[in-house]
């Protein structure tokens, strides 16, 4: 709102404003002159916004780890359209226009951020930190939506933070200047108009239309100020950046609440947002922080359509919607405890069922048809059923049921592979046209979820016939593997292609058993094309995907691969931005992810379900608890209000000494406690606990709610 | 395109589709006399091209304005400017659903518009804003084909709007679903031959995926015509 004055120059010399070509000379600004301004809007929050940057909580952007080259962030809010990127040069750009930042002292420009980090790296307002000779400058920038009735828009207050480090004075500049996209961009807003007016900055509380405001006077599209700074002087301005052009009143109105007012409204709505899920409380502030972070992205990357919510892929470069991707959030939404959200997000993606029964939303994308499915049962039967079961379950069965028509003229074919998904293009993951493992992988997963569905309408009968169907068609794709010529799982029947969906047949798919020698053998042949267990490589060995290798994880921890597996969720969480975020793909050598921005939220999704099942697993009938805990969690640590398909679930876990101790809610069920890793239980156990099938586990019956074991 | 006024096409009752799935005894039946007679429908076939295809029928004849919404979104259709046609063909089936040309030339806007593309300020993009839309457009682009089905006067006419089925469904990638129809067509109007033709192409590329597919098999721009 306003380009205060703080700081020992307070009421220096207006002598450079004649100097200074176009540009408006603020530093020289009278006390009187400032609370004249202040008064045209609120002489208060003028003095509250003098002091926003400093006010709100510290964070030097440069201390928080970036795993990347270049640093961004986004400026989001859950259902809005557009997001503002904090680029890695320190601009911002929302697809429709830039807000380029120069920023000067002395003639000197600024350099770029180092960093453009969230608080806690995970609290979505960004921090980053330029500077120019000894002079700093700090941004601060967060997004809130606007007011009703806009529903899809966002405003941005950002707050520039001049201060003078060095010993002498020096004099700092700052021009915002409004500008169309670059010649390539690496996104544009859907309803950008094709031939947008100039941008321009508003100031005043008028009906213009406008791209920007402050209240200091600009010219058309570009705003500058110029301070002198005495050492240890600082001055700072904020201003308003809406998502879509916007009345120069409603800014007006939103800028008299100060800067700290949004980061404190910010923090509150996510606090409360974040408070309605799990807990996990894991004595690893920085695990937990990212999981923050991946849950704030998550809920941010989802857009209304009339009365639905549908998961987006991502607030810039993937402002759509994918099945393969939508259904990983809905589902990581729903073990984090986020169900109602989870829920709508699964009612969005049930629009994608076509007539014939499937799902598709992508040409060529035949594995979207079982990831739906999963995400329908992923969020709808847990904790309990939920009402609207029934509907789904009717959707599951039309799917199921177009999937047996088309396996049926297969088998007529007689075709090799002709009881498997007929061929599909992608245009992306394998990146081959080919009957693809993992729309099979996905189709029987789809099954699984099918099957669940209908039970819990109350359809046995009809459950049983999936549940039949899906013995044949995994007989079926566990034996023809044997015809492909490969040793592993490949990405195709006919083995060519990318690995991509046959990564996801051990877990979430369960097209084959964790132990079957196949899926060791790929998760070994991956591994060993990336140099090793953790990420794996897409296309080439410098290309590093972020989140297509994080389902071996999961798989890893079933499979008794503990080690491997835990290097896949390290190198997932090491491979995040500032704000807490990763991305797609990216170059291992120059740490760049080039034109793929971050965040990705299907790389959140990952790093949820993998924290979660490594506490709690429920995806097969026996509950399997700690099969992936690490050493730090067994100091003690413990996940509340877990969300599971028998209810919903605390756990505490802890090692004192020679002795592993597990407390948790009750199931109906058996449960399966994983020992710290390295450790094996010493005879006899107690009762009722029963040897498991691995010397690191052991068996709960039904009903247990506590258990503690000695270890050697 | 004729401007005089005629009566509006009598609808004609057809067969829609493929077989309900409304029970597991029905699907089974269904599906084994399909897989069947399409499995035998492939060896009769096997080697038979694609002649070029019948010239479409004359346009629809309409009144007044409604008249010139719809020429003028059948000339964009032709121009590849599916989403201009969309509102000026959504509007003359909206005048005249008792015309099946109108839900058929809505259904093409609605297909392509589906598939089109922009350079959008420099940036390659779709022209729908996202994948919901698209599938919306291409669920409502069947209930439109289905519905010119059970108007269609003529053999030719049923073919055609299944033909264009089958190509939606082929370009969205369900080969399976693409091969019925193209059958399904054949027998609608056995004197086509492009649908046969069509569905032994799909054939081929079921039977050995490494084939490029013929040029239009999957591509999404679907003709115009009628």
């Amino acid at each position: 709102m306003v380009a205060s004055v703080v700081g020992p120059h307070l009421g220096t010399s207006a002598g450079h404003r004649a100097t200074r070509h176009r540009l408006a000379y603020d530093a020289g600004v009278s006390i009187d002159g400032r609370v004249r301004r202040a008064i045209g809007w609120l002489a208060a929050a003028a003095t509250l916004a003098g002091c926003a940057a400093r006010e709100t909580p510290a964070l030097d952007p440069d201390s928080v780890p970036e795993a990347f080259a270049r640093s961004t962030a986004a400026l989001m809010w859950p259902g809005a359209t557009r997001a503002y990127q904090v680029t890695p040069a320190g601009d911002l750009y929302n697809g429709e226009w830039r807000v380029v930042v120069r920023a000067a002292a002395n003639g000197v420009e600024a350099d770029s951020p180092r960093v453009v980090a969230f608080r806690e790296r995970w609290r979505p307002g960004a921090r980053w930190t330029r500077r120019s000779g000894d002079v700093r400058w700090d941004f601060d920038a967060l997004a809130l939506p606007e007011s009703a009735p806009r529903d899809s828009g966002l405003l941005v207050s950002l707050v520039a933070h001049a201060t003078n480090t060095g010993s002498s004075p020096a004099e700092a500049t700052l021009e915002l200047a409004l500008a169309p996209p670059e010649a390539d961009p690496i996104f544009v807003a859907f309803d950008a108009p094709e031939r947008p007016a100039p941008a321009r900055w508003g100031r005043g509380g008028s009906g213009d239309t406008v791209n920007a405001w402050s209240d200091v006077t600009a010219e058309g599209e570009r705003l500058a100020v110029r301070w002198p700074l005495a050492p240890g002087g600082s001055r700072e301005l904020r201003v308003l950046l809406p998502a879509y052009p916007t009345a120069a009143g409603v800014l007006a109105r939103a800028a008299r609440r100060p800067h700290r007012a949004w980061v404190e409204e910010s923090d509150r709505f996510w606090d409360r947002e974040l408070a309605t899920g799990a807990r996990f409380e894991l004595g690893d502030p920085e695990l937990q922080d990212a999981l923050r972070a991946a849950r704030v992205l998550l809920l941010s990357c989802r857009e209304r359509r009339g009365t639905r919510w549908v998961p987006i892929g991502g607030p810039f470069q993937y402002r759509d919607v994918w099945l393969r991707d939508g259904a990983r959030a809905a589902a990581a939404l729903a073990i984090a405890g986020h169900t109602t959200i989870a829920r709508e997000l699964a009612g969005g993606l049930a629009e994608f069922q076509w007539p014939n029964g499937a799902f598709i939303s992508q040409r060529g994308q035949l594995d979207g048809n079982g990831q739906a499915l999963w995400a329908f049962e992923q969020t709808l039967l847990r904790p309990v059923a939920d009402d609207s079961v029934a509907r789904f379950a009717d959707a599951a069965s039309r799917s199921w049921a177009w999937v047996e028509w088309q396996r049926g003229f297969g088998r007529l074919s007689g075709w090799p592979f002709g009881v498997m998904m007929p061929y599909g293009d992608p245009r992306d993951g394998e990146l081959v046209r080919a009957q693809l493992v993992g729309n099979d992988a996905w189709a029987l997963a789809g099954y699984r979820a099918a099957e669940r569905l209908l039970r819990a309408a109350g359809r046995a009968s009809q459950a049983d016939s999936v549940a039949a169907a899906r013995a044949i068609y995994a007989a079926d794709f566990a034996s023809l593997l044997g015809r492909t010529g490969s040793r592993d799982v490949p990405p195709s029947w006919q083995n060519v292609g990318r690995d991509w969906g046959n990564l996801a047949v051990g877990w979430p798919c369960a097209a084959l058993p964790p132990d079957h020698p196949r899926l060791h053998r790929l998760a070994d042949r991956v591994w060993a094309e990336a140099g090793g267990a953790g990420l794996v490589t897409y296309g080439h060995r410098d290309s590093v995907h972020d989140y297509v290798g994080a389902d071996l994880a999961v798989w890893g921890w079933l499979a008794g691969r503990r080690a491997e597996a835990d290097s896949v969720l390290a190198a997932t969480l090491h491979w995040r931005n500032g704000s807490g975020a990763g991305c797609e793909l990216f170059s291992r050598s120059a740490r760049d992810f080039g034109r793929n921005l971050p965040p990705h939220p299907t790389t959140a999704a990952a790093i949820i379900a993998m924290v979660r099942h490594a506490l709690i697993y429920d995806d097969d009938d026996t509950l399997r608890l700690t099969i992936g805990a690490r050493d730090a969690w067994w100091r003690g640590a413990a996940l509340r209000q877990a969300p599971t398909r028998w209810g919903t679930l605390d756990l505490e876990l802890r090692q004192e000494g020679d002795a592993a101790h597990w407390t948790w809610s009750p199931v109906p069920v058996w449960t399966e406690l994983t020992l710290p890793a390295g450790r094996a239980w010493v005879a006899p156990l107690p009762a009722p606990l029963l040897p498991g099938r691995r010397p690191d586990r052991v068996l709960a019956p039904p009903g247990t709610r506590d258990a503690r074991v000695a270890l050697r | 395109m004729k401007r005089g006024r005629r009566a509006p096409a009598k609808p004609v009752r057809r067969p829609s589709g493929p077989p309900a799935r409304r029970s597991t005894a029905a699907l089974w039946a269904a599906l084994t006399l399909g897989a069947l007679a399409a499995t035998v429908a492939v060896y009769w076939l096997a080697g038979r091209r694609p002649t070029a295809p019948e010239p479409p029928p004359a346009p629809p004849l309409l009144a007044g304005a409604i008249e010139d919404l719809y020429r003028r979104g059948r000339e964009l259709l032709d121009e590849k400017r599916a989403a201009e046609a969309l509102p000026l063909l959504r509007q003359a089936m909206q005048a005249r659903p008792d015309l099946w040309q109108t839900h058929q030339s809505y259904a093409v806007a609605l297909l392509n518009t589906s598939y089109d593309s922009r350079l959008h300020q420099g940036f390659p993009a779709s022209v729908t804003r996202s994948s919901l839309e698209r599938v919306a457009a291409a669920g409502e682009a069947i209930a439109e084909l289905e519905t010119a089905q059970r108007m269609a006067p003529t053999p030719r006419d049923l073919a055609r709007a299944r033909r264009l089925r089958a190509q939606l469904m082929g370009a969205w990638g369900f080969p399976w679903d693409a091969f019925v129809l193209y059958r399904q067509a054949q027998a609608d109007d056995p004197s086509w031959t492009e649908p046969a033709a069509l569905g032994d192409q799909i054939m081929v590329l079921m039977r050995d995926i490494r084939r490029t597919p013929p040029p239009g098999l999957e591509a999404g721009g679907a003709d115009a015509s009628p």
